[in-house]
């Protein structure tokens, strides 16, 4: 992998490549540049995880032609086929290496993996919403126990904006978290279930269930289920499967096929 | 801290008070969840009710000011039913026939009447606290910002060593350390009365160590704390003020006081990132640079010294704290030359027992945790683990003391002041930062919708809060989160000044510090609220205006 990345820099495959390297016992995301060959000595592949495309679109945002590499997770290969349909890369200045390909000469990880599992204790299987379970676990729950559970898991938000900051495909100027007519602020908790469903509806067609949101939380809120939901009624109601394929549509609820004759934009003149 | 923050993980039992932990110590806060989830128990007494009440097994919202009494009664109950740790009482402390005698007069129905708190409550916490062991005690500035702040932090001190939780893993007392580096200010002598390490500047052997090290004779009297600095000035016997990043136009008590010493100064430097409020009425400021354009080292709440690192090289004409105070010395006459904070980092290593052992290199990026003795010492995780520090733990029987000022006919109101989660301190960093300052634009009064019934106050409406130092204004938020005759006002925003309200005289007599947390004072309507008046949702009635708005 480091001969390949060495390669691609010298030859100007690519301008900066994007992976892990090793800081005293942690892994941290770094980026290689032609300019520091020997740091490729450092390069790893981590055994944490992150969103290294999110790096890769503010990078993309300030130079547009920059050409990136970035070692990739299968998760990340989803986020960056969103981020492309959404054009917030160009993935013809993306290329990648594969992660858990042999070829790569390291170790196939999980894609599951978490750095830190979350690990439900008694309580929270008592009274909240069990990180592991399936989404239709969760709604084996009768409506108000549903509730009361979903409502535990969201009180304890104290609203740090981790999962959106961790996001990969978190990319709004405008975020309608911070939308005072929309959500309220002030207090802790923040308003609940509002924040947390707000989130949830905009993570329609962008969420790749990469599960970093739930890694980031400080409260361990069931974020990953919360949006897998989403993602299943997606796929059951607009078969939609987000981030599969780079040639798809960007996810709307109004379908893919434009059903009525587009009118001239100047009809008045 | 006495113990570790991932100890608490693992604790039994988790006792809160005097700390709204998910607002001011998120990750801290994150502990407590995890603990919870995996069957720990929480108690959480607070005279407000927080967010993590909302997970307790016990809350209860003591009144302000009634910690002693209400750790006394926890304390009396413990002994009462034999819960206390016997052996470990015998092994470790002394003087427990004192603390016996003195909490055997708090019963039940005497702490209940003094801080409002039902029997039942106090049997539970009690109960919860001494069976469900290793217990943690976590406390913040609700023990600490009192005239009784050293009497509560020794109640807290014998309720844990009561019952064994000294010394132990996933124990301990814990105090919340408010800023990132707050613990390493005081470690590296930033404190009147000590050199680094807590060496006493008083003590000759000390003295005479620092005095050889740094090549001149020193002082072997404490200086002043700030609140001592104050009448110092007033008084004309202090004449210059050098503050290095602190902003006491709004954390000191007693604002109009404190302007009125200020202007008798007849020098004020001020050492600062941004332009607070006091830095604007200084004769000279000096611009230091931030964390991200330094190298340093912080030690942060668990006694775990950490290194910083430059991101970026420093902005505009700053510099690093190190680099002003250097030069500072070298002009004044006393030459200060580091090549770098490692070099500084080193030679305050040779001369504090606690910081021995580390270096730059043995840092990492992890830390260690002091003490930390020698050069293949691993940290302290917990401290007293086989013994006290001072060799037995001692025992202090303390009484209930009321608070300096307690409500009466004129000043009607207990006022409690305080943090909320989107800002720190005097807000100087996060009120400029459009992301945090979008949560609370603004300094808020909160106050109960019964005594926002009887004020016929809305939700909004400008409110003037008088104490015996002065008043301010401030929008009114009805939230039953307040007990009923308490008020409650945070501290971050210059333009609601809240320590205009509070005391500088009321101070703990030895740690000297104010009593933030209780003051009593009247309020007025001072307008109606400016924006829209939500009729729809009855707000005559604010307990419906406050069920229709939810967790609010």
């Amino acid at each position: 992998m480091k001969a390949r990345v060495r390669r691609w820099l010298e030859e100007g495959t690519v301008d900066v490549f994007i992976g892990y390297r090793q800081v005293d016992g942690h892994p941290l995301p770094y980026c290689f540049t032609r300019e520091n060959l020997d740091a490729l000595d450092g390069l790893i592949n981590s055994p944490a995880r992150y969103a290294l495309e999110k790096i890769a679109t503010h990078l993309a945002s300030r130079q547009p032609d920059l050409k990136i590499g970035i070692l990739s997770l299968d998760t990340n290969r989803r986020a960056l086929n969103v981020l492309g349909i959404w054009n917030q890369i160009n993935p013809e200045n993306i290329t990648t290496v594969d992660a858990d390909d042999a070829a790569s000469g390291v170790a196939t990880p999980d894609d599951m993996r978490t750095f830190e599992p979350v690990v439900p204790g008694p309580y929270k299987q008592q009274v909240g919403i069990d990180n592991a379970m399936s989404p239709a676990d969760a709604e084996a729950f009768d409506q108000s126990e549903r509730f009361s559970r979903w409502m535990y898991e969201f009180e304890k938000c104290i609203k740090c904006y981790g999962c959106r900051n961790i996001c990969p495909v978190c990319f709004c100027r405008e975020c309608s978290l911070e939308h005072r007519d929309l959500i309220g602020t002030g207090p802790l908790p923040p308003d609940v279930p509002i924040f947390h469903l707000v989130r949830a509806v905009h993570m329609a067609g962008r969420c790749i269930d990469c599960g970093l949101c739930e890694e980031a939380c400080p409260a361990d809120i069931s974020l990953r289920l919360l949006y897998r939901k989403v993602n299943q009624i997606l796929d059951n109601v607009f078969e939609y499967q987000t981030g599969s394929d780079p040639g798809q549509p960007p996810f709307s609820l109004l379908g893919n096929q434009v059903t009525l004759e587009p009118k001239p934009l100047d009809a008045d003149k | 801290m006495t113990n570790s923050i991932a100890e608490i993980e693992d604790a039994g039992c988790i006792f809160i008070i005097g700390s709204n932990t998910t607002a001011c110590h998120p990750l801290i806060a994150r502990r407590v969840y995890r603990a919870k989830e995996k069957g720990a128990k929480l108690i959480v007494a607070d005279p407000r009710r927080i967010q993590l009440s909302r997970f307790a097994d016990v809350a209860v919202q003591h009144r302000l000011g009634s910690d002693v009494a209400l750790l006394n009664g926890m304390m009396h109950l413990i002994i009462a039913n034999g819960w206390q740790a016997a052996d470990y009482i015998q092994e470790r402390t002394e003087d427990y026939a004192e603390l016996e005698k003195t909490v055997r007069e708090y019963t039940p129905e005497k702490v209940a009447a003094i801080t409002g708190v039902s029997v039942d409550d106090i049997q539970h916490m009690a109960e919860i606290y001494a069976t469900n062991s290793p217990a943690a005690l976590l406390y913040a500035m609700g023990i600490t910002q009192h005239t009784t702040g050293v009497d509560n932090v020794k109640s807290c001190c014998n309720l844990a060593m009561l019952c064994g939780n000294v010394g132990v893993a996933g124990g301990g007392v814990n105090p919340l350390r408010g800023q990132n580096n707050v613990q390493g200010a005081c470690d590296m002598g930033g404190l009147p009365n000590v050199y680094s390490g807590y060496q006493l500047v008083n003590d000759i052997k000390s003295n005479e160590k620092f005095a050889k090290a740094w090549g001149r004779p020193l002082p072997d009297k404490p200086g002043l704390p700030v609140t001592a600095m104050i009448p110092a000035m007033l008084e004309g016997k202090l004449k210059a003020l050098y503050v290095i990043g602190e902003n006491p136009k709004l954390s000191d008590p007693d604002r109009n006081h404190l302007n009125h010493a200020l202007e008798k100064l007849d020098f004020l430097l001020v050492q600062d990132i941004f332009l607070s409020e006091t830095a604007q009425a200084a004769d000279v400021v000096l611009a230091a640079c931030s964390m991200a354009e330094k190298e340093g080292t912080f030690t942060n709440t668990e006694r775990r010294c950490m290194r910083i690192r430059k991101a970026i090289d420093p902005l505009a004409d700053t510099l690093p704290d190190w680099q002003i105070l250097c030069r500072l010395s070298s002009a004044l006459g006393y030459e200060m030359n580091y090549a770098d904070p490692e070099a500084i980092f080193n030679e305050m290593a040779a001369l504090t027992p606690s910081y021995a052992g580390m270096t730059y290199a043995r840092l990492g990026l992890d830390g260690l945790q002091w003490p930390c003795p020698n050069a293949d010492h691993p940290g302290t995780p917990y401290l007293h683990r086989h013994q006290f520090a001072r060799g037995k733990g001692k025992f202090h029987a303390i009484g209930f003391l009321e608070p300096a000022e307690l409500p009466d006919d004129e000043f009607p109101y207990f006022l409690t002041t305080g943090r909320m989660f989107a800002h720190f301190h005097t807000g100087t960093m996060t009120r400029i930062s459009p992301n945090l300052n979008v949560e609370q634009t603004t300094g808020y009064v909160e106050i109960h919708p019964d005594d926002a019934l009887a004020e016929e106050i809305r939700d909004g409406d400008m409110l003037t809060i008088a104490s015996r130092r002065g008043e301010m204004e401030a929008p009114a938020r009805i939230t039953p989160t307040v007990r009923p005759g308490t008020l409650f006002l945070p501290m971050h925003f210059g333009e609601n000044p809240t320590n205009i309200l509070t005391s500088a005289e009321a101070l703990d007599p030895i740690a000297k510090i104010p009593e933030f947390k209780v003051s009593a004072v009247k309020i007025r309507k001072f307008s109606e609220q400016m924006g829209k008046i939500p009729e729809e949702t009855g707000a005559a009635d604010p307990v419906e205006a406050d069920a229709a708005a939810g967790s609010r």
